[in-house]
């Protein structure tokens, strides 16, 4: 059975290959374009409306599945999108409705007048709950949008005098003007629904490609990752929550129209796990995956309406199987492509390389103390960084290399000392202000973003800056060839889609270098950038590194590799025990005793 | 201040001891497994409702109290197999977040089956009926709870300090991969640690029908109260839950008499939102030295 499957679905993947490949590639560059897929959404939903009429059954069914989508694709922006797992979208649906029913019913407002208002309420509950939760991990957003929907419903019933208490709202219906007559026709609802749907789905994807949309899901993937390359987690958080937010409370609106009377038994808490299902099943920060969950979730459901508890339970176990078997949903893709980003790239201009000089000194760390618990892990380290310098820090495991890489980076807060780029102050300073004033750097194991595609992590970092000509291009052409060192063609079509999950772990050191001359830092830190590379690989990593130095980067590199440190570098660093043992050329570093006793292990 | 005594620090107190005993149980969970298990509020409801179904088919009471122990050992089991041993300590709280949630759906569901989702009289656990203690009317239920907090707390810190069983469940809490490699069973851990907190939420369970009706449909407030107790006192402690859950009791009956029922949820939100922006690691929980 499973093989059977399997082999379907490879015959499903080659004939869309096939598909794929037999189309013009201007015509498939249209199709890829969200506003084809919106297109497409809209006159299908229109043609199925005009068959059927929107007071039809099926109609009506056609509505709900376009204004949950609506609110699905704003879930998935907040849970998608942002990662962050919100249980209150049932919330936002019942704010919307409810300032939609209150400003149709009671002030006579036009359809195309409270609509926005809905959104726009929507809008600052998402960012008000956004505000603190965007400090906390998963669970203290899921629980903050839990508690948020159980206040939501008790202040349903609370305001009665507003919200009409148990009884609800009726009468809420479309009009076209303030305190005008109700239009006689269903066709306005039913068009404002399936347009507003349509463009909430270019919204929705747009948002995805869109540079905050890039950052959100950096921060999602790997936040430590993100902030190394200037991006901050916090705002994208509180953004996604409010956009999210504000789709939902739409959607809200557009079932009130559509209803013409609502009440708190509407908005339960299984409103809320149900649109988490849709997005769930159709592919949590895909872009297609949220409208064709709500489809599903809509027409199921609708059938087993004879059985009671039988929906509820089919979601549950829905969900629970697919936490087991598939996590990532039906459209497992969360990729999107960002092409600019590797054309620029690859028109960069062959540079000419110059001698290697080290200019004036830029970094500079003075006295710099920084202690876990009672243990010192950088015990007063003082050293100078000059431009276009390349400096080898080495020494034991345990000597501090990293904490002082953390520590300069902005990753950790140091306990005492200074650091100074072109003497300003760094010192307390976060890690993606940091990266801002152009300190970039690697990790011991590669921080990359799993389910964005290779174009998107080389659109990701930007310049800070200024930055003279030579040296931009030094390190795009860097970049360039740490990208063909890895084997990652430029060229290739399938860097909008290929995901860096499905990488191998040299291939995600090379594409982490090349994000951090993405950003033609001023300091470049590399943190064991050769562990697990071939001769080759390293040799040509030797070479770029060397290069971007010339046009001016300063660079500190940790390193076991003795042999490498001896032929790249043109100064060494030793640390033990968290204070510089030793610091001179590479060439004189056998000679010295205490640095064969502490590092080599020979006396 | 009698006033304030009997409205509202005896039964806060004691509601608060309800919460505190829900907040033990995710700590139990929490340490070993690193999953908080979103469906505990309804295992808290299973408990009378199982015994209230065995009553019903004829069952004395003391059998029927085995019959719903069995009934939450078997679930806790297959919640475990389900939904919480694929993301031991795995770091991936988005997994376990959905698929506790999903089990407890479908637990809230099956609930409602018995009695069409109604509230029901219990009548089988402590008396409710209050007597007069140094001035204050309480009842044995309301005294019960504050000590039953104490005695469950205090017999889970022991536990894991004393027992190796206690000790092997912090050691995968701490490195799962190292306590494999010594040959401590991920599996075994995971199931004795929900089955240990299926245990606290029986006992939650009958102290929550003996103050009140049981309603299937609480169950996910119990679990966000029991988690605002949990954010007070810190992830994973357990002395902590127990300051936590005293705490919201207090404030939540307090809001409760003096502002308005309704009130009630909104206050417990709040006091989260501030623990949040002033302490977001809780009272007794420290944040993490090394996060690079």
């Amino acid at each position: 059975m499973s093989y059977r499957l399997s082999a379907l679905s490879r015959a499903l993947r080659a004939a869309a290959a096939r598909g794929h490949d037999a189309t013009p590639a201007p015509v498939r560059r249209v199709l890829a374009r969200p506003a084809a897929h919106s297109a497409a959404l809209l006159v299908t939903a229109t043609a199925l409306l005009a068959l059927w009429g929107p007071l039809s059954y099926n109609g009506y069914v056609l509505q709900l599945v376009c204004l949950y989508a609506v609110a699905t694709l704003g879930l998935n922006i907040t849970t998608g999108y942002a990662g962050a797992l919100s249980l209150g979208q049932g919330a936002s649906f019942a704010i919307g409705a409810y300032v939609t029913a209150v400003l149709v019913v009671s002030h006579g407002w036009p359809i195309w007048a409270a609509l926005p208002v809905a959104a726009l309420a929507g809008l600052a509950a998402g960012a008000l709950a956004g505000f603190p939760a965007g400090r906390l991990g998963a669970i203290g957003l899921a629980m903050m949008s839990l508690g948020l929907m159980l206040v939501v419903n008790d202040m349903l019933i609370q305001f009665q005098s507003v919200t009409g208490g148990n009884n609800g709202l009726a009468g809420i219906d479309a009009r076209l003007w303030f305190g005008g007559e109700p239009v006689s026709t269903p066709w306005v609802v039913a068009i404002v629904i399936v347009v507003v749907a349509s463009v909430s789905y270019w919204l929705h994807a747009r948002y995805r490609t869109s540079r905050l949309g890039r950052a959100t899901v950096a921060v999602r993937d790997e936040p430590i990752g993100a902030s190394a390359l200037g991006v901050s987690g916090y705002l994208t958080k509180v953004v996604a929550f409010a956009a999210g937010s504000a789709l939902g409370a739409l959607s809200g609106g557009l079932f009130s129209f559509l209803s013409a009377y609502i009440s708190p038994d509407a908005f339960s808490s299984n409103l809320s796990i149900l649109f988490l299902v849709m997005v769930v099943l159709g592919g949590s920060g895909s872009r297609l995956g949220p409208v064709v969950g709500a489809v599903l979730l809509v027409l199921i459901p609708l059938r087993l309406d004879a059985y009671p508890h039988l929906n509820n339970l089919l979601y549950g176990a829905l969900l629970i199987v697919l936490m087991r078997l598939r996590p990532r949903g039906l459209f497992s893709r969360t990729a999107a492509p960002a092409p600019q980003a590797l054309r620029d790239l690859a028109a960069t201009p062959e540079v000419e390389v110059p001698e290697r000089a080290p200019g004036e000194p830029i970094l500079k760390v003075t006295d710099l103390r920084r202690s876990f618990g009672g243990v010192d892990a950088l015990g007063g380290v003082s050293m100078e960084l000059r431009r276009g310098e390349i400096v080898g820090l080495i020494g034991p495991n345990g000597s501090g290399k990293t904490t002082l890489l953390n520590v300069v980076s902005g990753h950790y807060p140091p306990t005492a000392g200074r650091i100074t780029l072109h003497g300003t102050d760094l010192g307390g300073l976060g890690a993606a202000a940091v990266a801002k004033r152009g300190v970039s750097r690697t990790f011991q194991t590669p921080k990359t973003f799993p389910g964005m595609s290779i174009e998107e992590h080389l659109a990701l970092p930007a310049v800070h800056g200024e930055r003279d000509e030579a040296m931009r291009d030094a390190c795009r052409r860097g970049a360039l060839t740490l990208l063909e060192l890895g084997g990652l063609d430029p060229h290739d079509p399938a860097a909008g889609t290929r995901e860096s999950r499905v990488m191998s772990h040299g291939q995600l050191r090379f594409l982490e270098a090349a994000m951090a001359l993405g950003t033609c830092p001023e300091v470049l830190l590399l943190d064991e950038p050769a562990a697990g590379l071939s001769a080759a690989e390293i040799e040509g990593f030797e070479r770029v590194v060397s290069d971007v130095a010339a046009a001016g980067v300063a660079v500190v590199i940790v390193e076991h590799h003795l042999d490498m440190i001896s032929r790249l570098v043109d100064r060494v660093v030793v640390l033990d025990l968290g204070t510089v043992l030793w610091e001179g050329e590479p060439g004189d570093l056998h000679s010295v005793d205490s640095v064969r006793a502490a590092y080599m292990g020979v006396a | 201040m009698d006033e304030f005594l009997q409205t509202v620090l005896v039964p806060g107190l004691a509601d608060g001891a309800i919460y505190g005993l829900v907040a033990v149980g995710f700590a139990t969970l929490f340490t070993t497994t690193g999953v908080i298990n979103f469906a505990h509020g309804q295992m808290v409801m299973l408990m009378p409702m199982s015994v209230l179904v065995a009553v019903g088919a004829g069952l004395p009471v003391w059998l029927a109290y085995v019959a719903a122990l069995a009934v939450m050992v078997v679930v806790a089991l297959t919640v475990e197999w389900t939904a919480v041993r694929p993301f031991v300590q795995s770091g991936q709280s988005a997994s376990w977040l959905l698929s506790t949630l999903a089990v407890s759906v479908v637990l809230a569901e099956l609930l409602a089956v018995p009695y069409s989702g109604e509230s029901r009289n219990f009548t089988y656990g402590v008396s409710k009926h209050r007597f007069d203690l140094a001035g204050l009317a309480v009842s044995p239920a309301e005294l019960t709870a504050v000590a039953a907090l104490f005695v469950v707390a205090g017999l889970l810190v022991v536990f894991y300090r004393r027992t190796r069983i206690g000790l092997e469940l912090r050691a995968i809490a701490d490195d799962l991969d190292g306590a494999e490699a010594i040959g401590i069973s991920r599996a075994r851990a995971s199931q004795i640690a929900t089955v240990l907190s299926a245990l606290v939420a029986a006992v939650t369970g009958v102290l929550v029908a003996s103050t009140q009706l049981v309603t299937p449909s609480l169950g996910l407030s119990y679990t966000f109260y029991g988690f605002v107790a949990t954010a007070i006192g810190g992830m994973g402690s357990i002395g902590g839950a127990v300051a936590g859950g005293l705490v919201i009791g207090v404030v939540s009956q307090f809001a409760g008499v003096h502002v308005g029922s309704l009130t009630v949820n909104l206050t417990v939100f709040l006091l989260l939102v501030v623990v949040y922006v002033v302490r977001p690691h809780g009272l007794f929980g420290a944040a993490p030295v090394r996060a690079v």
